[in-house]
């Protein structure tokens, strides 16, 4: 079981995600949060999310209200233990600046997530491919405990 | 327009096996001949490598390492600490111990893949990450000639 957590303001790509994931041959739950200081609430186990499992992977979208991606990815990754959770940052920005800096904040991965439906479905699978089946995610020692 | 579509990436490759660092050679090539394939030959000198103002800098370096795990976290560490730490890196290793796998994604290796036991099937190893990091991922590109 993957859980991923999917930091998301769109609703139709919140919708889309959720659909295609709902296909996947690897069993998967996704946890939506829809603005940057929700994350770290979520990530951090604060208020309602305190029973809610630390995610195995995030998908991280760059502009989000309240706290901004980049934002969030710093946290994330200064933070030790949530370093490790490997991010993907899934934006329609194709800036090298922002894909630079994502890395530089150590984004595990940058994608573009296309405006097209079908292209942003064939996106949704190759993620399904790689991180899901060929990629040996960190089990965090909630799970190793 | 996908930015990687227009161009052709700079990979930095390490195996000690030869067979394995030709047959992803041509598997990168023949994706787009323009693909740069840089063989490191001795990898404890990656950084020395990386700091060679006469070498552009790679876009990814993916290593098959099967050294001591103390001798993998000492590269890892030089590289992730370092100004290259921009530089997706992908880990390819035989390890079945989690709790090092987590270490490797907390000195924030991007991706850690497991090195299957049978050898022909590293060949599916390396195509996958050929048609996932070199197609799909926005990579960081700093070309400097």
């Amino acid at each position: 079981m993957i859980n991923i957590l999917l930091i998301e303001d769109c609703l139709a790509d919140i919708r889309l995600t959720q659909e295609m994931l709902k296909e996947s041959v690897i069993q998967n739950k996704i946890y939506v949060v829809k603005d940057g200081e929700e994350a770290i609430s979520f990530l951090m186990k604060k208020g309602n999310y305190n029973k809610c499992p630390s995610p195995d992977l995030i998908f991280l979208d760059l502009n989000l209200p309240k706290k901004n991606g980049r934002e969030v990815l710093i946290e994330i990754k200064s933070d030790p233990f949530l370093k490790s959770i490997p991010v993907l940052v899934l934006t329609t920005s194709t800036s090298d600046v922002d894909i630079i800096t994502s890395y530089k904040l150590q984004a595990n991965c940058y994608l573009n997530k296309p405006n097209d439906l079908d292209d942003f479905n064939k996106l949704l699978i190759n993620i399904e491919n790689f991180w899901f089946k060929k990629a040996r995610l960190p089990k965090n020692s909630e799970k190793l405990a | 327009m996908d930015r990687l579509k227009k161009g052709a990436n700079r990979v930095m490759f390490f195996s000690d096996n030869t067979l394995v660092i030709n047959e992803f050679e041509e598997i990168v090539k023949k994706r787009n001949p323009k693909n740069e394939f840089i063989r490191i030959d001795n990898i404890l000198n990656i950084t020395d490598h990386l700091n060679d103002s006469s070498y552009s800098k790679p876009d990814i370096i993916i290593m098959d390492i099967q050294l001591e795990n103390i001798i993998v976290f000492n590269i890892v560490n030089r590289i992730k600490n370092s100004i290259f730490k921009y530089i997706p890196l992908l880990l390819i290793k035989k390890e079945s111990d989690e709790n090092t796998i987590l270490q490797f994604y907390y000195s924030y290796v991007n991706c850690f893949i497991m090195k299957p036991d049978e050898s022909g099937k590293i060949f599916e190893i390396l195509k996958s990450i050929d048609e996932f990091w070199l197609e799909v991922v926005n990579l960081p590109q700093i070309h400097t000639n």
